[in-house]
C-alpha cells in the first residue's frame, strides 16, 4: 500500500511538471507567433487590420508559427533569409 | 472590300478556332516578392522552391503548391506560402456556384467556402506578353479603416489576364476576370504569383488531370473561419 502510494506520488510530481513545463512553452510559443505574426503583417505592407479582417490571414500566419515554434520548440529562432532563384 | 470583310472573317474564325481548342490547362506560378519592409526590389525576387499548380478547364479550377523534392529553402521559404494567403487548396467550379479552400490549421482540416466574386477588377488598357500570350491588366482596390494609425489604407491587387485562354480562374482564389490570370499581385505589390510554364490540354488530346472537390475538413464559411482561426491561433495564450 505504501509502495502504491509511492508511485502515485511520483505519477502526480511528472505529470505537475510537465504540464507546467508545457504551460511555459506554450506561453513562449504563443508570444513568439505574435511577434512573427506582426513582423510578417509589416513585412507585407499591410495593417493588422486588414490582414485580420479582409483576409483573415493574420491569424493563419500566427497560427502556422506557433505550430513552427512547438513543433521545433524553436521560441526566439532567428529568422531565416529568404532563399532566391 | 470584299477583301477586307474577308480578312474580318478570317481573324474570326482564327480567334474562334483558338478559343475552343484550349480544353483544359496547367499553368506552373512562382511565387517572388516585390518589397519588403525596407526593400522595394527592382525586378521581382523569385523564392526558391515555392511553386504552385493551377489545373482549370471551363467550368472549375483547382490551385495548389506543388510539392518539391528540394528542400534546401523549404524552412527559409515556407512562411510565405501562410503570409500570402496560398496555403492549402484553392477550388472553384462555377457549375455548382462554389468557391472553397481547404485548409489545415494547427492540425485540423477546415474547409471554408468563399463568396464567388469577392474583388471588384477595373481593367484597364495595359498589355504586355506573358509566355506567348497577350495579357491585360486589371486591378482591384480593397479599403480597411485602421485604428492603429486612425486612416483608411488602400491595399491593390492587380492581375494580367488572357483573354485568350477563357477561363474566369487564377492564382490563390485571384479571380472573376474574362480570361485566366497569368500574374497576380498582392498587398499592394508585396507578393507574386507569375507563370512559369503554360500547358495547354486541346481537344482531342488525352485529359491530362482531373480537377477534385476538396472534400476534407470541417465546413465553414469565410467569416465563420475568421472566428475559428482566431480561437486556434490564440489556444497558446
Amino acid at each position: 500500500m505504501k509502495k502504491m502510494f509511492s508511485l502515485l506520488l511520483v505519477v502526480f510530481f511528472l505529470s505537475a511538471n510537465t504540464l507546467n513545463a508545457f504551460n511555459i512553452d506554450s506561453q513562449d510559443c504563443a508570444a513568439y507567433a505574435t511577434q512573427a505574426a506582426n513582423a510578417e503583417v509589416a513585412e507585407l505592407s499591410i495593417t493588422q487590420e486588414f490582414a485580420s479582417h479582409i483576409n483573415g490571414e493574420y491569424d493563419r500566419i500566427k497560427s502556422y508559427w506557433l505550430g513552427y515554434c512547438e513543433g521545433s520548440n524553436n521560441a526566439g529562432a532567428e529568422a531565416l533569409q529568404p532563399g532566391f532563384i | 472590300m470584299f477583301g477586307k470583310f474577308n480578312c474580318i472573317i478570317i481573324a474570326f474564325l482564327c480567334v474562334f478556332s483558338s478559343y475552343s481548342q484550349i480544353e483544359a490547362i496547367e499553368v506552373t506560378y512562382s511565387q517572388a516578392i516585390g518589397k519588403t519592409r525596407d526593400t522595394v526590389y527592382t525586378n521581382v525576387k523569385k523564392l526558391a522552391g515555392m511553386n504552385y499548380s493551377l489545373k482549370a478547364n471551363s467550368t472549375s479550377a483547382v490551385f495548389v503548391r506543388k510539392k518539391t523534392m528540394n528542400n534546401d529553402y523549404y524552412a527559409a521559404n515556407e512562411h510565405y506560402m501562410y503570409s500570402s494567403g496560398a496555403s492549402g487548396i484553392f477550388y472553384k467550379n462555377l457549375e455548382t456556384n462554389e468557391k472553397l479552400r481547404e485548409e489545415d490549421i494547427y492540425g485540423e482540416k477546415i474547409l471554408v467556402s468563399y463568396p464567388m466574386n469577392d474583388l471588384d477588377w477595373v481593367i484597364t488598357k495595359d498589355f504586355k506578353m506573358i509566355d506567348d500570350f497577350l495579357v491585360y491588366k486589371a486591378y482591384s482596390v480593397q479599403k480597411e479603416f485602421s485604428k492603429t494609425h486612425n486612416k483608411e489604407f488602400e491595399i491593390v491587387t492587380t492581375a494580367w489576364f488572357a483573354p485568350k485562354i477563357p477561363f474566369s480562374f487564377g492564382p490563390r482564389g485571384c479571380d472573376g476576370l474574362p480570361g485566366l490570370i497569368l500574374e497576380a499581385s498582392f498587398y499592394s505589390g508585396s507578393i507574386y504569383f507569375v507563370a512559369e510554364k503554360i500547358t495547354i490540354y486541346s481537344e482531342g488530346d488525352k485529359k491530362g488531370f482531373d480537377i477534385v472537390r476538396p472534400t476534407k475538413g470541417k465546413e465553414m464559411t469565410f467569416d465563420e473561419s475568421l472566428i475559428y482561426v482566431r480561437k486556434i491561433s490564440n489556444s497558446g495564450n
